[in-house]
């Protein structure tokens, strides 16, 4: 893991936090959504992580002409064996990268779901199964709306962390002039990971101890957002186990066999605040959902226990 | 940022004042009149024991500001906190001053309001106090909060020390909503279809396919050749030919143009408000476009058309920056916004006459909204 990271973190300078959370969604066996403006390296985080872990990698540009059968494929007649065969769409793979998804209409946003939960896809009455492991990168810009279709609530729900990755810092910035400026940095990276070792890591992520204190820190912080005045919508139960998995990962990807509430608390920023629908009136008056969970956080008492011992 | 400064309270403030002072103590103690030499030492001991406390009331001291709410709409309560807290032995009485506009009016209060709030208070050692005003705001606008002024003053009242807290705080109200039987305008009127009771190609309109029939479809759905070609009933499916998309439009040159009528223009914000929060609710895409300057803002009020989450704050906060300045022709804007924008958008032009203005070919349909007079039902 820490490989796949340095791997990636030489080509993506000084997102270190970002690198880390795409590894957390990737071994908590999730899905991540980036939303930030163009240039800021979302889609060459895609590239960097297919090409660490040598996996297979499709490239799903979403736009509003793009139907279901764009993604999914599709069965076409074969006319030699006189028979339907499945052609393959794009999502048919390991790693999935929907750019600018809000680009999509809703009809073919929807057609990831059953993908991105179940890592299958249903044509026709036939289940296909999607190889494993399956992870859905998404972008989407914030700042052009115009022929743009928000992500409904029960898509937004699939994506485990929704981040942003930022501007880098001026003496960041130098240093990809100075690295990626006479040649595409995807050409130069090697892979240092199978898509084996992934499913491993899955597996571990999957026996990473947590204390019930911490699983309930958990539940509480979930259930707070169901009941705060500015919500309309609160975190699903899914949003509970998507932040269990989180903080798993998280805690192997550190090195440790055990979870701490600080886990919970860096997390949860990152799993629940794209999962809050907020009172219209609210929405309107500027809260935002990140401040909400902010405001969680610092209401739900965090166990002290002997986490970890 | 801070500053500190003392300010004139009495006549001990004046330093030659004390000095003439310390002069005729030792006078009266080199002609040896003891008495009145004690009286003029202890006032003098207590005049500068005085000018020490003063001089240390804003040592160690923290005063934290806070407004709950910077987005509201009229007679929305607003909580604004100011916390004080002493850090040090020496207690200190503080008083404070913050200037308000008119348009702010105080809650739950005795005090009188007169333009601003004003309190004061005694902390002794490692004391924290927290004040609370609930203010209420009247009129639409965008309203930065002034530097709140707080002054330290020792047990007697001599001196008085002032200091201005310097923080970047604004409250945007938005206008006010209408309700929606006043706008009157029916959703039917988007999408142009008011005038036909049973449009024969009703929109929906595009066929996309078909599908098998169930009885809770209207029959007029079911599509006979493919169903007689297939012997079982099939019906069509079909989708809007167009979405649904709006663009609120103001002209401010007509509430200016012949007379200025700044009732009028209100009423037009207020409206224009009003769709936008229903556009918001009913989750159709819509934009505003204003030749109206903005406070805080540069240049006329341009919102491409979208169905972005943050929309619906970003043009009512629009609204309420909006001045009655006009900056350009409105015709000039929507040409411009029209070359970016997606086909079929319907345009609600709210200004004060009847007259049309020339518009680009990209909009659906247009929709006039002239606000004759303030009372008027729209």
């Amino acid at each position: 893991m820490k490989r796949v990271q340095e791997n990636m973190a030489d080509v993506i300078l000084g997102k270190q936090e970002a690198l880390e959370l795409l590894l957390v969604a990737l071994i908590a066996e999730g899905h991540i959504l980036i939303e930030d403006v163009p240039g800021v390296g979302k889609t060459l985080l895609a590239k960097t992580l297919a090409a660490s872990i040598n996996a297979n990698f499709n490239r799903l540009q979403c736009t509003p002409d793009l139907t279901p059968t764009d993604v999914t494929g599709f069965y076409v007649l074969d006319r030699k064996n006189n028979d339907f065969i499945f052609k393959a769409g794009p999502v048919v793979t390991n790693i999935l990268l929907a750019d600018e998804i809000n680009r999509a209409v809703p009809r073919t946003q929807s057609s990831l779901l059953e993908a991105m939960e179940e890592r299958q896809v249903t044509l026709d009455g036939e289940t296909v199964k999607l190889p494993q492991p399956f992870f859905v990168i998404a972008t989407q810009n914030p700042i052009e709306h115009d022929g743009t279709f928000p992500l409904p609530e029960a898509q937004l729900d699939r994506f485990l962390l929704k981040i942003s990755m930022g501007y880098p810092s001026a003496a960041e910035e130098e240093s990809i002039l100075q690295k990626h400026g006479k040649e595409n940095p995807i050409l130069s990276i090697k892979a240092v990971a199978t898509e084996q070792d992934v499913l491993n890591w899955q597996e571990s992520a999957r026996n990473v101890f947590i204390e019930p204190s911490v699983q309930s820190y958990i539940v509480e912080l979930v259930r707070a957002t169901r009941t705060h005045a500015a919500v309309a919508f609160g975190a699903s139960p899914r949003a509970s186990l998507g932040l269990l998995r989180a903080v798993r990962a998280l805690a192997l990807l550190k090195g440790r066999e055990y979870v701490l509430p600080d886990d919970v608390q860096y997390l949860a920023p990152y799993v629940l605040s794209h999962r809050l629908s907020l009172k219209k009136e609210e929405r309107l008056r500027g809260v935002q959902a990140s401040q909400v969970v902010t405001e969680i956080l610092a209401k739900v008492p965090v166990p002290i226990g002997n986490a970890g011992e | 940022m801070s500053k500190m400064e003392p300010i004139f309270t009495s006549i001990y403030t004046i330093l030659l004042f004390r000095a003439g002072l310390i002069t005729l103590f030792l006078y009266l103690l080199q002609q040896s009149l003891f008495l009145p030499a004690f009286f003029l030492f202890f006032l003098i001991l207590i005049i500068e024991t005085a000018a020490l406390w003063s001089k240390l009331g804003f040592k160690k001291m923290k005063v934290e500001t806070k407004v709950n709410l910077s987005r509201l709409f009229p007679d929305d309560k607003i909580n604004f906190s100011l916390i004080c807290q002493n850090e040090k032995r020496l207690p200190v009485y503080l008083s404070w001053q913050l200037p308000l506009d008119q348009e702010f009016r105080l809650l739950d209060r005795d005090e009188t309001f007169s333009g601003g709030i004003r309190g004061k208070v005694y902390l002794g050692p490692y004391q924290s106090k927290e004040y609370n005003y609930c203010l209420t705001a009247q009129k639409r606008g965008y309203y930065q909060i002034p530097a709140l002024k707080l002054y330290s003053r020792d047990i007697w009242g001599l001196f008085n020390r002032e200091k201005t807290i310097e923080h970047n705080q604004h409250i945007i109200v938005y206008p006010r909503l209408l309700p929606l039987e006043e706008v009157s305008m029916k959703a039917a009127d988007f999408s142009g279809l008011q005038q036909d009771k049973r449009p024969f190609l009703f929109d929906p309109i595009m066929f996309a396919g078909l599908r098998d029939y169930t009885p809770d479809m209207p029959t007029r759905l079911i599509h006979w050749k493919a169903s007689a070609y297939q012997d079982r009933l099939l019906a069509k499916i079909i989708e809007p030919s167009a979405s649904l998309q709006v663009l609120i439009a103001i002209d401010a040159q007509s509430f200016i143009y012949p007379d200025s009528d700044e009732v009028l223009f209100e009423k037009a914000l207020s409206v224009a408000a009003t769709l936008a929060v229903w556009a918001d609710s009913h989750k159709i895409p819509f934009g505003l476009a204003a030749n109206l300057s903005q406070k805080g803002q540069p240049g006329p009020i341009s919102l491409p058309v979208n169905r972005n989450l943050d929309q619906g704050r970003l043009v009512l906060e629009a609204l309420a920056r909006a001045e009655l300045a006009p900056l350009g022709k409105l015709e000039d804007i929507l040409q411009d916004k029209a070359l970016s924008m997606l086909w079929g958008v319907t345009l609600i032009i709210i200004k004060k006459d009847p007259n049309p203005i020339a518009l680009a070919s990209r909009f659906g349909q247009v929709i006039l909204y002239p606000l004759l007079e303030a009372g008027d039902d729209l």
